[in-house]
């Protein structure tokens, strides 16, 4: 979001008359300011005789304050957007780094030692602009600022999922109760936000804690070490099988083969009958099972980084033409080897292909 | 020794150095902006003749639905009214309803805000016999389609201007600011009309004749505007001065008998889009209950499809057979879209019409307006077998011209105006809908003719609700 005071705006060709024109991008906002960070930091660094155990721990504490959010306004003023970009919502957060490198083995050529990465971190809003943020739409996917204070600063919500009803199509709540009116569904967010019953708060879509372990073993001239990712405590949305994206664009999904066929499917899979959503008893109901509850899944996983082998060339003997050289293989993205999500999917890369497998082979030298 | 105090030098480099950079960027009290690529700070003419000449943002799926879903030149099947959602079915049958962004007001309040934008930056620059036609060009511009627009909006959701009632009749807000920080009140119905007359005058001033595309405000199209205003006020005499000046600019028809702006009259769009008759260009807009007016949805009423006589080629040019209905499709924008723009056609049944009302210089003006009147029916009917109208008294000639009216501006979000202000006169028109074994009606002169605010304005600003 580009954020200034004054109007911006980009130039155009009108393609009938063929004029210069400029479009304004953002409505001129005098009152916008920069955001202000502050953060204390804590450390300490420690290591055990002979160096067994080293590293060091870092707390520190973060506040922000005029953080960038949407907020209503009057559109009269404007109207070219819903919501415009203000300085909005104060944060706090907190957090501990821990870096811990141990020497398990150190025993002649052969040196084995292990370095654990730690980080945790939670982050909420403490202050959000105006009351009227209840009524702003509340389907968050952890791309803007929460509006509700005390809550996880980028978190996810998702429509109360009340499963499959006996024609296969997905039940909301409205009141308390079960409802497949999905623009009731979508009015009562709109109008009462959270407390409405209508959405519930998964959970912050940002990992509370994350880090690496990383290993090394070193054996006379042959070096190994590889390198384990870890991310847990967060949320992801998980894409759905609708039926504007197959019938409207063609696009599939694998969840189809797992839909509602026939009833009694309803207590065995929660992915909805096909039917054609252009019917208007069906409006709304692609937008109410895309975000429903049923597709914010735990992100939790481990990650297999990289490995690396290296094999030292350089030695006395050599000394005198090659100062230093190294033959190393390394492979990269070696995908997740353990997640949380029961779907066999990477919560970094929902929607995508997560990057391919990288082997590398190289040479390095220095004369 | 060396060492520390070698880094104690470039310590001390480094924190006067980032001490100095710190300083120059400073703590400003405003974020600057780099220009990138295309992107610039708006402040001279050219760009702000550039914002105006958006026709996305300026003309096009702009003008109010809402007046045309409320009104009776269409109905809805029962089998699409089911499909509708909860606030177009009230909206249908004139129940209130609570509506929030993106809608009419919204979509209308955006060139308002270019207007006042070019109108604030252009008070920066100074008039000077070099930029003299384009100063001028740009004021009046924005001049222009201020007035257009706040005209649109009181057509919707304000009462029609009665001169008992005016002062105290609640308008629409007039924003005449682009800062985003001035409170939006509502102004009273009076208020409302002598900013539009105002603007509209001051645009006249400043304008060409005719402009360089009717996408863009001309004197005519000034003109033009001024001539719906005061008819929507029934000061037919002010009505008539400002269409007279008009058509003296430009008068041309299209004659539907043959016409190198139409194609056969039985196609779909047959009118070329920026047609001879399209004095200044706009277009409605497709949100919020446009869905009920779309073309292959809407019906038209049978009664006044009777209306259109068999040598009337309105009824071909206008209209396809579907069903058991008519749908329509004599849009001047060529699209589905509807034209809501000002046309000579419609001039010229506004200078008939005044004509008729006008109690001065006697029978005189009948014949003059008659033959504005058959002015322009010669080019709607076949030539063939064209008999000119006649009337004996002023009444018959005003029926028969407000008929043509009704026949001649279907979908151009006209005609709830043309009823709120015919039933300050006494016309007593009543809209029906028939829907499930119910009956449906909106009286005359009901405060509903005052469409309501969206909610979520009502909440943010306070201003009192329709």
């Amino acid at each position: 979001m580009r954020k200034t005071p004054l109007a911006t705006s980009t130039s155009f060709t009108n393609s009938i008359t063929n004029f210069p024109m400029q479009r304004i991008n953002d409505l001129n906002n005098p009152d916008l300011r920069w955001e202000k960070s502050r953060q204390l930091n804590i450390g300490m660094d420690f290591s055990s005789k002979g160096k067994h155990i080293s590293g060091s721990i870092e707390y520190y504490e973060k506040k922000g304050t005029d953080l960038y959010g949407n907020t209503l306004y009057d559109y009269t003023t404007w109207g070219n957007k819903g919501t415009v970009v203000t300085n909005t919502s104060n944060m706090k957060g907190q957090g501990i780094d821990i870096n811990l490198r141990s020497i398990n083995i150190s025993r002649g050529e052969f040196n084995w030692q292990t370095n654990f990465i730690y980080n945790y971190n939670t982050s909420k809003t403490t202050r959000y602009l105006s009351d009227d943020a209840k009524e702003f739409n509340m389907l968050l996917d952890g791309s803007i600022i929460t509006p509700i204070v005390g809550e996880p600063l980028y978190s996810i919500t998702s429509y109360r999922w009340g499963g499959l009803n006996n024609q296969g199509d997905p039940q909301g709540y409205v009141n308390g109760q079960l409802s497949t009116d999905y623009n009731a569904i979508g009015n009562s967010i709109t109008v009462d936000g959270i407390d409405g019953g209508s959405l519930v708060f998964i959970g912050t879509s940002v990992p509370a804690h994350f880090g690496s372990i990383i290993n090394e073993l070193r054996w006379k001239r042959l070096s190994f070490s590889f390198n384990l990712m870890y991310k847990l405590g967060y949320y992801f949305r998980k894409t759905a099988f609708t039926l504007s994206e197959l019938n409207g664009s063609g696009i599939g999904h694998p969840d189809y083969y797992k839909r509602w066929q026939q009833p009694g499917d309803e207590f065995s899979t929660n992915i909805p009958a096909y039917v054609y959503a252009d019917y208007p008893q069906y409006t709304g109901r692609d937008g109410f099972y895309r975000y429903a509850s049923v597709h914010a899944l735990k992100g939790d996983h481990i990650r297999f980084h990289y490995l690396n082998i290296a094999f030292d060339l350089a030695s006395r003997k050599t000394k005198r033409f090659l100062q230093s050289g190294q033959v190393y293989g390394n492979l990269a993205n070696l995908g997740i080897i353990w997640r949380s999500n029961k779907e066999h999917l990477d919560p970094d890369y929902p929607n995508t292909y997560a990057p391919p497998r990288q082997a590398t082979i190289g040479f390095r030298c220095s004369f | 020794m060396n060492t520390i105090n070698k880094w104690a030098y470039f310590l001390i480099l480094w924190l006067t150095g980032g001490c100095i950079i710190l300083c120059l960027s400073g703590c400003k009290k405003y974020l600057d902006y780099p220009f990138t690529n295309n992107v610039r700070i708006p402040t001279y003419l050219s760009d702000l003749q550039g914002l105006m000449d958006d026709a996305a943002t300026m003309n096009e799926n702009r003008t109010p639905s809402l007046v045309e879903t409320s009104s009776d030149d269409y109905f809805c099947l029962p089998e699409r009214y089911a499909a509708l959602d909860d606030w177009p079915k009230q909206a249908y049958i004139w129940k209130p309803y609570d509506y929030r962004y993106p809608n009419d007001w919204a979509i209308c309040y955006y060139p308002i805000y270019i207007s006042n934008f070019c109108l604030d930056m252009s008070k920066d620059i100074e008039r000077t016999s070099g930029n003299a036609s384009e100063w001028d060009h740009v004021n009046g511009s924005a001049y222009f389609f201020r007035a257009y627009y706040f005209l649109q909006l009181a057509w919707t959701y304000a009462l029609a201007y009665d001169e008992a009632t005016a002062s105290s009749d609640k308008g629409i807000v007039l924003r005449l600011t682009s800062n985003y920080n001035d409170p939006s009140v509502r102004s009273s119905v009076a208020e409302t009309y002598k900013q539009i007359i105002q603007d509209a005058q001051r645009s006249a001033s400043l304008l060409p004749n005719l402009p360089m595309h009717s996408y863009r405000p001309s004197k005519a199209a000034a003109f033009g505007l001024l001539a719906r205003a005061y008819l929507s006020m029934r000061m037919y005499d002010s009505a008539y001065y400002y269409a007279d000046q008009a058509i003296a600019i430009k008068s041309d028809l299209i004659n539907y008998n043959g016409d190198p702006d139409l194609g056969t009259l039985t196609i779909n769009y047959p009118f070329k889009r920026f047609n001879k008759e399209t004095l200044f260009y706009s277009e409605m807009n497709t949100t919020g209950t446009s869905s009920l007016i779309l073309a292959s949805r809407a019906r038209i009423d049978s009664m006044l499809m009777n209306n259109y006589e068999t040598n009337d080629l309105r009824r071909t040019a206008y209209f396809t057979k579907s069903g058991n209905y008519y749908q329509f499709k004599g849009s001047y924008t060529q699209t589905s879209r509807n034209f809501t723009g000002i046309s000579t056609a419609e001039l010229l049944l506004i200078r008939a019409e005044c004509l008729v009302r006008s109690t001065t210089n006697g029978s005189g003006n009948l014949q003059k307006a008659l033959e504005d009147l058959n002015n322009l029916l010669s080019k709607r009917y076949r030539t063939a077998d064209f008999i000119p109208v006649t009337a004996n008294t002023r009444e018959a000639a005003l029926d028969r011209i407000l008929l043509e009216r009704r026949k001649e501006l279907l979908f151009r979000g006209l005609r709830w105006m043309e009823v709120k202000r015919l039933n300050k006169e006494g016309k007593n028109i009543v809209m029906r809908r028939f829907l499930d074994g119910n009956l449906y009606t909106l009286e005359a002169n009901a405060s509903y003719y005052a469409l309501p605010i969206p909610i979520d304005i009502i909440e943010v600003t306070g201003i009192p609700q329709n």
